[in-house]
């Protein structure tokens, strides 16, 4: 076994390892989810490149922030706040980001706000047709 | 995110460039052994929540109510 960091326990190296893998992921989940609300042509769609530049960037990497913190022993007594910052800022993200982007598409799709233009069916409209009816 | 072609499009951009910004606020708290970042990232993802569920209600009740 090489070690890369040669100041770290075994321990240590492998939380910092898995942190940055981590952290890779979030980049490129990032990039797919900027790619994607540039080029989808809808909201609707557009909502779901959203969730995976939130989901993807931005709780992976909080993680990954947790175990890198937790490995670098230079930082002393502060790693221990920056974990536990960064572990609740993700549990947060995790809870309140799909609540919050269903209950925007809700409001969008009952308000009539935004055009469902590019469509192929629109099962909701219909049944709110018939319920009119 | 300031000219979307409507207004949930710029709701939208600014939840994702806020928790971005979380993420970006772990990294230089790593880099500068500044502890505090943290609590602030958690108050910004906290924010970007009661502005999503805010922009919804008045979207479909037409009032910012309790």
């Amino acid at each position: 076994m090489v070690f890369l960091f040669p100041e770290l326990n075994i321990f240590e190296e492998i939380a910092l390892i898995i942190g940055i893998i981590l952290t890779l992921i979030g980049v490129f989940c990032d990039v797919i989810g900027s790619i994607g609300m540039v080029r989808f042509p809808n909201f609707f769609v557009r909502l779901h490149a959203a969730t995976v530049g939130t989901i993807g960037g931005a709780v992976y990497p909080l993680f990954g922030v947790t175990l890198m913190s937790l490995a670098l022993n230079y930082l002393g007594v502060i790693r221990y706040f920056i974990a536990t910052g960064a572990f609740l800022t993700a549990i947060a993200i995790v809870l309140t980001a799909p609540v919050g982007s269903h209950a925007l598409a809700r409001a969008a799709h009952r308000s009539k706000t935004v055009p469902v233009e590019p469509k192929v069916c629109d099962f909701l409209r219909e049944d709110e047709r018939l319920i009119e009816e | 995110m300031i000219k979307g072609p409507s207004i949930t499009d710029m709701v939208l951009a600014i939840d994702c460039v806020t928790y971005d910004l979380c993420f970006l606020m772990g990294l230089l708290s790593i880099l500068f052994k500044i502890g505090f970042l943290m609590v602030a990232a958690l108050a910004l993802a906290l924010w970007a929540y009661v502005l999503d569920v805010y922009v919804a209600k008045y979207l479909e009740a037409r009032e910012v109510g309790d």
